[in-house]
């Protein structure tokens, strides 16, 4: 008997499974989980360019009201060059890369068209944040709120 | 079901979300022996075990339909899933499989061997023999992509959707492993050119 039911077509034991209620995922649940995939792509982007506007701050009108010398020590190098800015910014356009691979198509687009895509609209968007004044308040908001940033503004105004 | 046979798969995918579950059957006897061969290719499985797998797959196939993205070819999203559940298959221990199985006819050969250009002047069933030794030694990757492009004669850009890897990378491996071939026939011996 055990035999007989082996040998029944491979449709047949698929179509009694259906039959018997075999689940079927809703489109909803695939359609929510490709939209959060875009979400997290352009909240990445968007907070990305929040952090250009900063650094573009640093970089453009903190150095105007500095001394023109050159930096004397590793501290001050962190200081001309923002680099928690731009480790976060790494880790926010990677990010946005591993999410825009999760979407439904992907994973059709190569690694460096995704890379630039993502670059180019987070350099847009951090300058339409530093036009509109995101810059300054983040630069505040960090100042205030992580003594390191302060620790370096400090280090720096003593020479 | 005279009816569903006429019917592209994409246009049962839509009957089947629609109207009628039993056509489903239909896409089943239209994969059963083509997946079982693909499953077979890139694994070393028993016959009973790929019967389970089958299974396995059809239901994760019917679990999903509704996902199914009608600017895809049922065919690649299909291979798809035999290919991700036959590497979760073998992950999970459920098998002792090591190596791969490839049955290789003259078709198939002459259509490797121009591509490769090898096995210009030994006896074809010489050259089946060695191929199949060369392609086991071959990297996983590089592997699936010979599989699905002179075996299973998918395009770049079924391969990509199949594998889900952009079609660049397709061709990257294609090219990579007709190297490999060469070095490893070379480095072992095997006549070619």
């Amino acid at each position: 008997m055990n035999n007989l039911n082996n040998k029944k077509p491979l449709s047949q034991k698929i179509l009694e499974e259906i039959r018997k209620g075999a689940p079927q995922i809703p489109r909803s649940h695939f359609f929510i989980k490709n939209t959060g995939f875009w979400a997290l792509t352009v909240s990445s982007i968007l907070v990305g360019g929040i952090v250009i506007s900063a650094l573009l701050f640093r970089m453009i009108v903190m150095t105007q009201f500095e001394p023109k010398v050159p930096p004397s020590g590793p501290v001050e190098v962190l200081y001309l060059v923002p680099i928690l800015w731009i480790i976060l910014l790494s880790a926010l356009i990677y990010f946005a890369y591993k999410a825009t691979r999760k979407t439904e198509l992907g994973y059709r687009y190569k690694l460096s068209t995704i890379i630039v895509t993502i670059l180019f609209l987070t350099v847009v968007c951090g300058l339409v944040f530093y036009r509109i004044g995101t810059g300054i308040i983040l630069d505040q908001l960090v100042g205030d709120h992580f003594l390191l940033q302060n620790d370096i503004d400090a280090i720096r105004l003593m020479r | 079901m005279p009816e569903a046979n006429s019917q592209s798969d994409e246009d049962l995918v839509a009957i089947c979300l629609t109207q009628d579950k039993e056509v489903f059957g239909t896409l089943v006897e239209r994969y059963e022996d083509k997946l079982s061969r693909y499953i077979r290719r890139i694994s070393r499985l028993k016959t009973e075990d790929i019967e389970d797998l089958l299974q396995v797959v059809f239901l994760k196939v019917w679990q999903n339909l509704q996902s199914f993205n009608p600017h895809l070819k049922f065919s690649s999203w299909i291979y798809r899933i035999a290919h991700n559940e036959t590497l979760t298959y073998i992950r999970n221990g459920k098998t002792g499989a090591h190596g791969h199985v490839l049955d290789i006819d003259e078709e198939m050969l002459e259509n490797i061997a121009s591509e490769i250009d090898v096995f210009k002047e030994t006896s074809k069933e010489h050259d089946a023999e060695i191929l199949q030794k060369v392609l086991a030694k071959l990297p996983q990757d590089q592997y699936d992509v010979i599989v699905l492009k002179f075996f299973e004669d998918k395009s770049y850009d079924e391969i990509s959707d199949i594998l889900t890897i952009p079609p660049g990378t397709v061709a990257t491996r294609i090219n990579r492993a007709k190297s490999k071939v060469k070095e490893i026939m070379s480095n072992n011996g095997y006549k070619y050119e």
